[in-house]
């Protein structure tokens, strides 16, 4: 078969000793950055890009996937640890991963999101290899009306994510949307809620707001109680791995992720990041098997499947990059750069011109997601004694980290203000008993739909019928009703209330 | 990277008090020169800055640290190089719409394009080119005329956001061809490109190194080009001079500056050493690849162009009436 000669000259050209080397220190670089809050792969791709220029291009773009994908990984690593999400991608990590860290079982979760994201890996590089042609013609049939369906499906489904009270829930929704208003308006260009501050006509960033409301605000909350009652996570670490039952429980959920974040990847625009909400409200709505965690307390499933979907679709996402030569986000935008400066045009022709590049990345993915297992399971009793540092010494170095991080981001300090602001609010959040989880998905997804929205009436002359009549989106659109529908039904109102007050 | 800003400032301490007491007599540069791009780390800008930047402190003997100031369509940036101590140790990249767009377009602007800076030298410049969706029917820029006529107010045209090269050349034929044509911005000239791809818009205006990939794999039809002359990468592709369009004249460049009052030796030095540069043949390569011209020539040069650039730009940008509103 075409696919397997052609996966067998990546590797050819992938696996030697020295690219396995890069892929290595490519993979060790990505996951220290990533484990450093705030100082995300693109900063760091950018810096070493002219050390690559001396590199044969393979093992540069090797390297610099090791980067990407071991960043990636990072910061999963802190959403669990310390409740601080690197990333977009790994918001919804922090609800049952954190938990299962306060739990002592820290090491069971960063197995789980290891081995979770290593198999969705595997699983996306072959769907990358065989189907991205067919994936290309799906990215294609998501036109601006199409996009705002599906973000309209997203935020519903963020009702589902919230495991307390649904009005807050719903506030806290409707508060991300308002946050994500601020900053320059795509479609007229005009700055909202700036208060003519230039900083703010970007918007406020995505890690400012992570840090702010989980890290800080949780820090707050943690030195407002004495001592004595302080949390002590190393009471009780339970093992480093999962157990059976936790296998158990844990593959059908890495599947389900898995099959999600595939599809959605390929959507340029967030299409990883939806992965990673979806499978998590996938695994909300499965049955509990008897005897096992409910989902916000630390279930294992809430860390394997959306860790697995926003890998596979971290994979996925290479497929506009590979067939049309445009790079869905900034790394890959480097990483063609990477390309250019080592003579090779990017694009669709890479395919035919120089097979043995096109292939052999595709092989370098598999491998870095591979080097990233190796190194980050003996890594995890590491991890792990880094909880037992006391306190006193733990939260200064977060909250120093943390302002280094989102400085380095747009080298301001305005920033580091704002962290600090968002800090209070996230302490309030919770005294207040609110989830910032369904804010940060309002805040993502709110401006992304308003732009849609936008976009799709002007592309229709101002004509509302688009949404239903687009096949597509009409679709879309009637899954969110009947999600809503269900979100509404007064039985599982009920289940809800009652799983509230159960905690 | 923050060891490098570590070494880095360590190393320029020390070299600056051991400059300092040593030799009363130091000369430019004795410590750490700071180069500041007003945009993200990734971008066109910062890589060519990153190059730049490279050469030059080879051959001025003294790191150069690059610093990404994103934010506010490259204001930020530009507006910390015009507000930096004129010493020549904070210099950075010029833009194109920083310096001779922004002015007009947002009205509010905290720094004075013309004014509190310096220029040093261009670097580069970069035509865009009119590319519709391969299965369109227009295949010259008379087709697309033709069509807006008939139908005014119709035709869709995507850009990577408001006031940006995308929009500004569409405007500009709009203008001259006296057309009515819809603007749908996009977050990203990649996204606009990408709904082209998939049909959504008609048409889009995209900077030459941007569309010339998705051109050669037929996934883009090219209809005409902004630039003086035929690029040597298309022969076949008309310029808008040819069809009949001459005012349709759009480069998009950027090129090297410093704050104002930077004294003239020093920017006279530095002139020299990115014109120096401006001859290695990797970084020639790199840039013609792209489809840009290739800049260089004195500092008096960059502020001319600077100066045409603005004058021409506030016409079209007050013309076309585009403001945040």
């Amino acid at each position: 078969m075409d696919l397997f000669s052609n996966l067998a000259l990546g590797f050819g050209a992938a696996v030697t000793p020295w690219n396995l080397i890069y892929a290595f220190i490519g993979c060790l670089l990505g996951t220290l950055i990533g484990v450093l809050p705030g100082i995300g792969p693109v900063a760091t791709i950018a810096m070493l890009l002219p050390a690559t220029y001396a590199l044969p291009p393979l093992s540069a773009l090797i390297m610099l996937a090791g980067i990407y994908y071991g960043a990636q990984y990072g910061g999963s690593t802190t959403a669990i640890l310390v409740n601080l999400p690197g990333e977009a991608s790994s918001v919804v990590t922090t609800i049952d991963g954190y938990q299962m860290a306060r739990k002592g079982r820290a090491g069971p979760a960063l197995a789980a999101a290891g081995l979770g994201s290593f198999f969705a890996g595997c699983i996306g590089t072959l769907i990358l290899a065989a189907f991205a042609p067919p994936l290309t013609e799906l990215a294609f049939k998501f036109g601006p009306a199409e996009y705002f369906s599906l973000m309209i499906l997203g935020l519903i489904g963020a009702v589902v994510l919230a495991s307390g009270s649904l009005i807050k829930a719903i506030a806290m929704i409707i508060l991300g949307l308002l946050m994500g208003l601020i900053g320059t308006d795509v479609n007229s260009g005009v700055a909202r809620f700036s208060f003519d501050i230039p900083e703010l006509t970007d918007g406020v960033g995505f890690v400012v707001i992570a840090m702010g409301i989980f890290g800080y605000g949780e820090i707050i909350s943690n030195l407002s109680l004495p001592d004595e009652e302080r949390e002590v996570f190393t009471s009780g670490v339970t093992g480093l791995f999962p157990t059976k039952e936790d296998f158990r429980n844990m593959i059908p959920a890495v599947l389900r992720g898995t099959a999600l974040g595939s599809i959605l990847g390929v959507l340029p625009g967030g299409g990883a990041l939806l992965a990673a909400f979806a499978a998590y409200t996938v695994e909300k709505k499965t049955k509990l098997r008897p005897g096992e965690v409910p989902f916000g307390q630390g279930n294992i499933r809430g860390v394997a499947a959306p860790e697995s979907a926003n890998n596979a679709g971290a994979q996925t996402s290479f497929i506009p990059l590979l067939t049309l030569g445009i790079p869905p986000n900034a790394v890959m935008a480097l990483m063609v750069g990477a390309m250019t400066i080592h003579n090779i045009q990017p694009g669709p022709q890479v395919m035919t011109s120089n097979p043995e590049l096109f292939w052999g990345l595709i092989a370098s993915m598999w491998i870095g997601n591979l080097m990233l297992i190796i190194l980050n399971l003996p890594l995890i009793g590491m991890w792990i004694k880094l909880l037992t540092v006391p306190y006193r010494f733990l939260f200064p170095a977060i909250v120093l980290f943390c302002a280094i991080g989102v400085y380095s981001t747009n080298n301001n300090s305005f920033d580091i203000w704002l962290v600090a602001a968002f800090g209070f609010i996230g302490y309030l959040f919770i005294k207040l008993g609110c989830e910032p989880q369904p804010l940060l998905l309002g805040f993502i997804l709110g401006p992304m739909m308003e732009e849609n929205l936008r976009r799709a009436l002007l592309l229709s002359r101002g004509d509302w019928t688009v949404f239903v009549t687009r096949p597509l989106s009409g679709s879309l659109l009637f899954v969110s009703l009947i999600l809503l529908g269900i979100v509404l039904l007064p039985s599982i109102k009920a289940k809800r209330e009652e799983a509230f007050v159960e905690e | 990277m923050k060891i490098s800003h570590i070494l880095a400032g360590l190393l320029s301490t020390w070299l600056a008090g051991g400059g300092a007491t040593a030799f009363a007599q130091a000369t430019y540069p004795n410590k750490v020169i700071s180069f500041i791009v007003p945009y993200g780390a990734g971008g066109g800008a910062d890589s060519r800055s990153r190059q730049m930047a490279q050469g030059m402190s080879a051959l001025l003997k003294q790191p150069i640290i690059v610093d990404n100031k994103a934010g506010a369509g490259g204001n930020i940036g530009t507006d910390f190089i015009a507000k930096a101590a004129p010493d020549g140790y904070t210099i950075g990249m010029g833009n194109f719409a920083p310096l001779s767009v922004n002015k007009t377009l947002f009205g509010n602007l905290k720094y004075d394009p013309e004014t509190d800076l310096t220029p040093i030298m261009l670097i580069e410049k970069g035509p865009l080119i009119l590319v519709v969706n391969p299965t369109s029917s227009f295949k010259s820029v008379n087709d697309i005329v033709a069509a807006a006529k008939a139908k005014p107010g119709v035709l869709t045209f995507s850009s990577g956001g408001i006031g940006g090269s995308h929009q500004l050349s569409a405007e500009l034929f709009k203008q001259s061809a006296d057309i009515d044509m819809i603007h749908v911005p996009y977050k990203s000239g990649s996204a606009g490109l990408m709904d082209l791809m998939a049909s959504n818009v008609n048409m889009m205006f995209d900077q030459m190194y941007s569309a010339m990939p998705s051109i050669k794999a037929g996934k883009l039809r090219p209809i005409a080009i902004t630039s003086d002359k035929r690029s040597p990468l298309f022969p076949d592709l008309p310029t808008f001079g040819e069809v009949g369009y001459p005012k349709v004249k759009v480069q998009n460049w950027q090129g090297l500056v410093a704050p104002k009052g930077t004294p003239k030796a020093i920017i006279d030095k530095l002139n020299a050493v990115a014109n120096e540069v401006l001859k290695d043949p990797q970084l020639r390569g790199l840039m013609l690849e792209q489809g840009n011209e290739i800049g260089g020539g004195t500092p008096e040069d960059f502020t001319a162009l600077i100066k045409a650039e603005s004058a021409k730009w506030s016409v079209v940008v007050k013309t076309a009436n585009i403001k945040p509103e």
